[in-house]
C-alpha cells in the first residue's frame, strides 16, 4: 500500500460496508419508529419524510462509530431525527416567504394527512418544548427519562414540561386531567415548603 | 389511562400514516437512496458543498492580488480558510487573558441586528410576522449564573410590504414600546430548568492543545452546556464544530489564557468545509477576515480582526446569553393590552458586532435593574378563570414588594398562566409563594427548584 492509499484508506475508515453490516440491522429495527417520529414531526405535510428519513440514517453511518448499543441506538437516532428536522424546519422558515407566495394554489399533496382535529390543534398550539415532550413521552412511549436522553435535557425538565402541556391542553379542550392537576412541586422535586 | 391520553393518542398524526415495514419496497427505497449518498467518496461528497466556497475562495485570492485589500499584520496574504486562521491564531497569542473575581461582572457591549418572527400574540396563532430590529446592547455577566441585559431598539423594519401587512395585522407595533429594556436573569441557580444560559463562560477549563480542542468542539463534548448544546442548532449539521468555536468567540467569556485563543483558531482550521469568504467590512465599520462554515441554508459567519484574532462580528447565530433580550424585544412590540399574555417569538442576531474590548466592573448599574439574588424558585401560577389583567399586575407587584430581590417575569404561557422565577433569601421566597396560593384570583401554584 502506498503512502497514498494509506492516507484515503485512513479518511475512508469510518465508512462501513452498508450490505452487511451492522448499520443495515439498525436500519431494519428503527425505520417504523423513526419513520414515524418525523411523520409526527411534520405532519400534516409528510412530502419530506422520505428525504429526511434517508438524511437521518446517512448521519448515522457518517457517524457509526458513535451510535450506542441497544437500546441507546434508538434514542441516539431519535436525537439525530430531532435535529435533522428542526434543521428542516429552518431551511422551511427560510423559505416561507416564497411559498407564502404559492400557498394559495398549493394542491394537497396526496402524502398529506387529514389532522384537523381539535386535539391535534391544541397540541399546535403548545410552546415548542412542551410539545415535544407530548411528541416524545405520549406519541413515542418513551419514558421521560429516555425523553431527556433525546432532547438533551434533564428528566426533570422533560416532567415539568409534560406537565405544563396536560394542563394547558385540558385548559383548551375543557377536560378534567388529574395528572395536570396534580401539584409537582413538594414531592416529585423536593422542594420544601412552609 | 385519563381523557386527555385517549384523546392524544387518537390524534396521533402518525396515526394513519404509511410507515415503511423493514424490508418492505417504500423501506428499500430510502435504503436506496441512503446507499446512493453514501457510496460516494466523502470527498466527492465534500466537492459538492465546496463548489461555491472555492470559487469564492478563488475570487477572493484573485482579489487580493489585483486590489490588495487585505494588510496582514505578519505581511503575508493569507489564500485559504486553515491558512488564514493559522496565521491569525499566531498573533492571537499576544492577547492579554481577562479575569474576573466573584464580586465582579464582565461588560460587554455590542451592535446588533436581530430577525424576530412570531408564532403567536398572546394565545392567537400568527400568520409568523417577522421583522428586522436593530439593538445597541450592554450585558454584565458575573462568574455564576447572572446576566443583566440592556438594549435600545430601534424599529421594525420589513423585508417587503406583505411582511409589513403580516406584522401589523398580528396587532404588533413598528416602534417599540419601551424602546430601551434591560434585565437581570440568574437562570442558573434553578438547575432543572436551564441549561447554564446566564452568566460569563469560564473556560478556563478548556484544553489549549489544538486537536483536542477541535475533538471536544466536533463532538460537544466541552462541558460548556451552553456551547455543548447549543440553542436551536442541527447537531446534525456539518457546521456544528464551527457554531460551537462561534459561540465561545461570541458568548462573554473570563478565563481564557492567550494560548487558548490561539489553540480555538487553530481548531477551527482543522474544521472541514470551513471557508475563507475573503476581507469584509462589518456593520460597524471594522474590517476583518470573513469565514463561513459549511451548511445548506444558515450559514454562520464570523469576521476576525487581522491583527488580534478577535470577533468583529457573527452573523446569523443564536447566542444564549441573550435569551432574556429575545424575551424583551417580544414584549417591546406588544401593544399595551398584549404585554400580560405575551407569546411565542423565535430570534436570531442577523450580525452581532462587539463594541470596543470587554471591561471589568465592579457592579451593575441600578437603572439596570437589581442583580438577583440566590436561591431561585421558578413558579408556575394558574389564574382562575375571568381573572383580569389589573388583577394579575396587583398581584405580581404584591409579590415583589415581598422580596428584598427581584421578581422576574421569565415567560408567559397566556393569560391563566403565568411562569415567575423569584429570586430572594429562602424565608422570602417561600413566604412570596404561600401569598401567591392565598390569593383569591390564584387557583394553583407549582413550585419548580433543583
Amino acid at each position: 500500500m502506498s503512502p497514498l492509499d494509506r492516507e484515503q484508506g485512513e479518511e475512508d475508515a469510518p465508512r462501513p460496508d452498508l450490505g452487511h453490516t451492522r448499520f443495515r440491522v439498525l436500519y431494519d429495527e428503527s425505520i417504523l419508529r423513526v419513520y414515524r417520529y418525523v411523520s409526527r414531526a411534520l405532519a400534516p405535510h409528510l412530502v419530506d419524510a422520505d428525504d429526511l428519513v434517508a438524511e437521518i440514517y446517512l448521519v448515522a453511518w457518517r457517524r457509526i462509530d458513535d451510535v450506542p448499543p441497544p437500546p441507546e441506538d434508538l434514542l441516539w437516532l431519535l436525537g439525530v431525527a430531532r435535529n435533522v428536522v428542526a434543521h428542516h424546519r429552518r431551511s422551511m422558515a427560510r423559505r416561507r416567504r416564497v411559498q407564502d407566495r404559492l400557498v394559495r394554489e398549493r394542491p394537497v399533496h396526496e402524502s398529506d394527512v387529514e389532522v384537523s382535529s381539535d386535539v391535534l390543534d391544541a397540541v399546535r398550539h403548545l410552546p415548542h418544548r412542551e410539545r415535544e415532550a407530548i411528541h416524545l413521552v405520549v406519541w413515542e412511549g418513551l419514558s421521560t427519562e429516555d425523553a431527556a436522553k433525546v432532547i438533551g435535557c434533564s428528566p426533570n425538565a422533560v416532567r415539568i414540561r409534560v406537565h405544563r402541556a396536560r394542563r394547558r391542553l385540558s385548559d383548551r379542550l375543557r377536560i378534567n386531567d388529574p395528572i395536570a392537576d396534580r401539584d409537582l412541586s413538594a414531592s416529585a422535586l423536593n422542594w420544601e415548603l412552609p | 389511562m385519563t381523557d386527555l391520553d385517549t384523546l392524544l393518542k387518537s390524534a396521533d398524526p402518525a396515526r394513519d400514516v404509511a410507515v415503511p415495514a423493514p424490508g418492505s419496497m417504500h423501506a428499500e427505497r430510502i435504503w436506496a437512496r441512503v446507499n446512493e449518498c453514501s457510496s460516494q467518496s466523502p470527498h466527492l461528497h465534500r466537492a459538492r458543498w465546496l463548489v461555491v466556497p472555492v470559487v469564492l475562495a478563488a475570487a477572493v485570492a484573485i482579489a487580493l492580488l489585483f486590489v490588495g485589500v487585505a494588510s496582514s499584520p505578519l505581511g503575508g496574504r493569507p489564500n485559504s480558510a486553515p491558512v488564514a486562521l493559522r496565521r491569525l491564531a499566531l498573533v492571537a497569542s499576544v492577547q492579554p487573558a481577562l479575569t474576573l473575581t466573584g464580586h465582579q461582572y464582565l461588560h460587554s457591549s455590542y451592535d446588533a441586528s436581530v430577525q424576530a418572527t412570531l408564532s403567536t400574540v398572546g394565545s392567537n396563532p400568527t400568520p409568523w410576522p417577522s421583522a428586522t430590529v436593530s439593538a445597541t446592547i450592554d450585558q454584565w455577566s458575573d462568574l455564576g449564573t447572572v446576566t443583566c441585559t440592556q438594549a435600545t431598539l430601534g424599529s421594525a423594519t420589513f423585508s417587503s410590504s406583505g411582511a409589513k401587512a403580516a406584522w401589523t395585522s398580528s396587532g404588533l407595533l413598528d416602534q417599540p414600546s419601551p424602546a430601551t429594556t434591560s434585565s437581570c436573569s440568574s437562570a442558573g441557580t434553578v438547575a432543572s430548568l436551564n441549561r447554564g444560559d446566564s452568566g460569563a463562560i469560564n473556560i478556563s477549563s478548556l484544553p489549549v492543545d489544538p486537536s483536542v480542542l477541535a475533538r471536544e468542539l466536533t463532538d460537544g463534548t466541552t462541558g460548556i452546556t451552553r456551547v455543548d448544546q447549543p440553542m436551536d442548532q442541527s447537531l446534525a449539521g456539518l457546521d456544528a464544530a464551527f457554531q460551537r468555536a462561534v459561540l465561545l468567540l461570541a458568548e462573554p467569556t473570563v478565563g481564557a489564557t492567550p494560548q487558548f485563543w490561539s489553540a480555538l483558531l487553530r481548531a477551527m482550521s482543522t474544521f472541514p468545509g470551513i471557508t475563507l469568504l475573503g476581507t469584509e467590512t462589518t456593520h460597524s465599520g471594522a474590517t476583518g477576515l470573513a469565514f463561513a462554515g459549511e451548511n445548506d441554508s444558515v450559514q454562520a459567519v464570523v469576521v476576525l480582526s487581522p491583527s488580534t484574532g478577535a470577533l468583529l462580528e457573527a452573523r446569523n447565530i443564536d447566542v444564549y446569553s441573550f435569551l432574556s433580550l429575545y424575551n424583551n424585544l417580544l414584549t417591546s412590540f406588544l401593544p399595551a393590552a398584549e404585554k400580560f399574555s405575551g407569546g411565542g417569538v423565535s430570534a436570531a442576531f442577523q450580525w452581532l458586532d462587539p463594541i470596543g474590548t470587554p471591561s471589568v466592573v465592579d457592579s451593575v448599574p441600578a437603572a439596570v435593574g437589581q442583580v438577583p439574588l440566590a436561591p431561585s424558585a421558578t413558579i408556575d401560577v394558574t389564574m382562575k378563570p375571568g381573572t383580569t389583567q389589573p388583577e394579575v399586575k396587583a398581584l405580581l407587584d404584591d409579590t415583589s414588594s415581598q422580596l428584598k430581590g427581584t421578581t422576574t417575569i421569565t415567560g408567559i404561557g397566556d393569560a391563566l398562566h403565568l411562569e415567575l422565577t423569584l429570586n430572594g433569601p429562602a424565608d422570602q421566597v417561600n413566604a412570596a409563594v404561600k401569598a401567591l396560593r392565598a390569593s383569591s384570583i390564584v387557583a394553583s401554584v407549582v413550585v419548580f427548584t433543583s
